[in-house]
């Protein structure tokens, strides 16, 4: 009898389960059999299962898939491009020997989790997996059982972090088709301000990367956190974020998507306490046969939060761009404030486009707005442009581009910024 | 400048122009006034090459080029402007960064080079005192979030960036209040030179307290039934266009 993928997975796991957890301590080790346990009842989503119609997770898994359970190459410790405070690289899910543990005059520290469990053991066991959903999502329960190396993130107490944090993880392979179990854990403590970027990139081979990102803010602390994924044609994205966030602190997430064959997204924000601000810019841009399939949930179960969440899309050729938002606001969530907007520009004559924005609300006095829009470029916008002078060429570029630029304003790390802005032009000057 | 010869005009099928003649010469104000439903913006939207109307007959000479085979924005190079009745928002799209590169077209047409940055700017700074403008105008999205007024104020002061041989504004007074009608209406003034031509379509004789025509026109039934001097505005507003339509049928 052929063996599911499940089953398949577990074997995996019970083979390699001594490098898995080498260097980790007995209790987050133990945990591990839980998370290994759920994603098995849990199983791989179908097509079937309606928050997966639109990723074919099943069908993406049964291919053959290799994992690297050791490093196989090294970061390229070349020195960051931008205006960076610290920079740090990982390379298949790895870091390399360099970036062990770096730690700023300021307190500020990043490295691998096995360095900060030696340097700040309470820190990382109090947050690591504290807001992954390892119980409900297969997913993110298979990369915690998985997870080998993670990029730890600490910004201490009432630090203002003047240029940015950049971490940049890098997919490399000569192998036919790799998996990843990359992982990331961010802790802002209290009264923090500080600006994170997050890069995947994958030049070279196909990977099917299974990334988990843990996003703990502080009181009154600000993060602004822009990721940017730019993916090989042949390789598969899925990016589970979760955040939480204590009293009147500020979330600012700038989300672009890129390349790949799948990407799924699904972010988690959680508002653990009251005042609290999250704002959400998201935007993807396919062509081919891409399939983009992002997901948010935002769940107020306090009171006096306010979430704003923008997410837009370019479809071009005959991709699939898809975004369900569900924004939860509790019974005695009032006061809430909530925005969802989901804009999707068709540019293919077989794109589709999909878009679910949703609102479950419990409580009586709050202010909650949701809308989807799908439609092409404005000819009356076209015709006002080209009155000015511009062809109609230029016009629809500049359409689209201001169209694009909505969302990217939002990041305000400059060299970031500009690596998203070319990226993006790229494929834009294709349609 | 402008030479409009039987011009014919339908949309979907629909008759709207029906023979339209007009000569406009440089240094001329021309104000076109009618009914609703006469003509007036469709006039404009064909000279300016919206290609929602199909001409079915006549000629338009502009600057000695016959104007009815160019694209929308070979005309918009070739120096004439439409001052829209609804101006279009464009977000994402920053005014300077749109007018950047509305010059950079239209001095190529004209075989300059672009303006550098600076030059760029000290023009963006004269330009939009012409209608009291403020500069914060300049870096937000293209009409995007700006009031009525705002708009068509924009809609001046990129007339006033592109110096268009012949700008024809179309109903720039509708929906404004009374200052800012004076705004737009001295700024369209004070660009106006012996070496360009303005048409304003208007429905209201006040906006011609500001600008003063030297002929104006009687746009009906897609005709221009009857062409006066500026005094004629004032009696169209006390009596309204009876009279006129009356007398052409």
């Amino acid at each position: 009898m052929t063996k599911s993928t499940e089953e398949r997975l577990l074997e995996l796991y019970f083979a390699n389960l001594d490098i898995i957890g080498d260097g980790f301590p007995l209790s987050l080790n133990s945990k591990r059999r839980d998370y290994l346990e759920s994603f098995n009842l849990i199983g791989l989503p179908s097509k079937k299962d309606e928050a997966y119609r639109h990723t074919p997770i099943k069908g993406i898994f049964e291919q053959e898939w290799e994992n690297y359970f050791i490093p196989t190459e090294t970061p390229n410790n070349l020195p960051c491009e931008g205006d960076c405070e610290c920079c740090i690289k990982v390379s298949n899910g790895f870091l390399g020997e360099d970036y062990r543990w770096l730690q700023m005059d300021n307190g500020v520290a990043i490295g691998s989790i096995k360095s900060a469990l030696q340097h700040m053991p309470e820190v990382v066991l109090s947050h690591l997996n504290s807001m992954a959903q390892n119980d409900t999502e297969p997913l993110t329960a298979l990369n915690s059982a998985f997870m080998q190396d993670c990029v730890f993130v600490f910004i201490p107490k009432g630090t203002k972090v003047e240029r940015s944090i950049c971490i940049e993880y890098n997919y490399s392979t000569k192998d036919q088709q790799v998996m990843s179990f990359a992982r990331m854990l961010v802790v802002a403590e209290d009264g923090v301000d500080a600006k994170i970027s997050v890069l995947h990139k994958n030049r070279e081979g196909s990977f099917m990367v299974n990334f988990v990102k843990e996003v703990y803010v502080g009181d009154s602390a600000t993060v602004e956190l822009t990721e940017f994924s730019d993916m090989n044609c042949n390789s598969v994205l899925f990016n589970n974020s979760y955040s939480s966030q204590k009293k009147q602190s500020k979330l600012s997430g700038v989300n672009i998507w890129l390349g790949g064959s799948v990407t799924r997204y699904n972010g988690v924000g959680e508002f653990d306490s009251t005042e609290s601000e999250n704002k959400f810019y998201g935007l993807y841009v396919s062509e081919g046969e891409q399939v983009f399939d992002i997901n948010t949930y935002v769940n107020h179960k306090v009171s006096d939060c306010s979430s704003y969440q923008q997410v837009k899309g370019i479809a071009g050729g005959s991709s699939v761009g898809s975004f369900t938002g569900r924004v939860y606001v509790a019974t005695d969530a009032q006061r809430s404030d909530a925005v969802q907007q989901s804009k999707n520009l068709l540019m293919g004559s077989d794109a589709r486009v999909y878009a679910e924005p949703q609102l479950e609300i419990y409580a009586d006095d709050v202010k909650c707005s949701h809308g989807a829009t799908v439609g092409q470029i404005n000819d009356d916008s076209i015709y006002y442009m080209r009155q000015r002078g511009l062809s109609e060429a230029n016009a629809r570029k500049l359409l689209m581009h201001g169209y694009i630029n909505d969302i990217i304003m939002h990041c305000s790390i400059e060299h970031v910024c500009d690596e998203i802005v070319s990226s993006v032009d790229r494929i834009v000057d294709r349609f | 400048m402008l030479e409009i010869k039987n011009l014919h005009a339908s949309v979907g099928g629909k008759k709207i122009l029906k023979g339209i003649n007009l000569s406009v010469k440089a240094g001329e104000i021309h104000a076109i006034m009618g009914p609703n439903g006469a003509g007036k913006s469709t006039l404009a939207s064909v000279l300016a090459g919206n290609q929602k109307f199909d001409v079915t007959e006549g000629e338009v000479i502009f600057e000695g080029n016959s104007l009815l085979e160019s694209s929308v924005e070979d005309r918009a190079r070739a120096g004439l402007f439409l001052g829209f009745q609804y101006p279009v928002e464009i977000p994402g799209v920053s005014m300077a960064n749109f007018m950047k590169l509305a010059i950079a077209e239209r001095r190529r047409h004209q075989g300059l080079e672009p303006l550098t940055s600076s030059e760029f700017l000290k023009l963006m700074r004269e330009k939009s005192q012409v209608v009291e403008l403020g500069g914060k105008l300049m870096g937000r999205a293209v009409n995007e979030g700006f009031s009525g007024g705002e708009k068509k104020r924009n809609e001046i002061f990129q007339m006033a960036m592109l110096d268009p041989k012949l700008a024809i504004l179309d109903e720039t007074d509708s929906g404004l209040d009374i200052d800012a009608l004076r705004v737009v209406a001295t700024g369209v003034t004070k660009l106006h030179r012996e070496d360009n031509a303005t048409i304003v379509i208007t429905h209201y004789q006040r906006l011609l307290d500001y600008i003063v025509p030297d002929f104006v026109h009687v746009l009906y039934d897609g005709q221009i039934i009857y062409t006066g001097n500026k005094e004629l505005a004032l009696k169209l507003e006390a009596e309204g266009y009876d009279w006129l339509i009356n007398k052409s049928e």
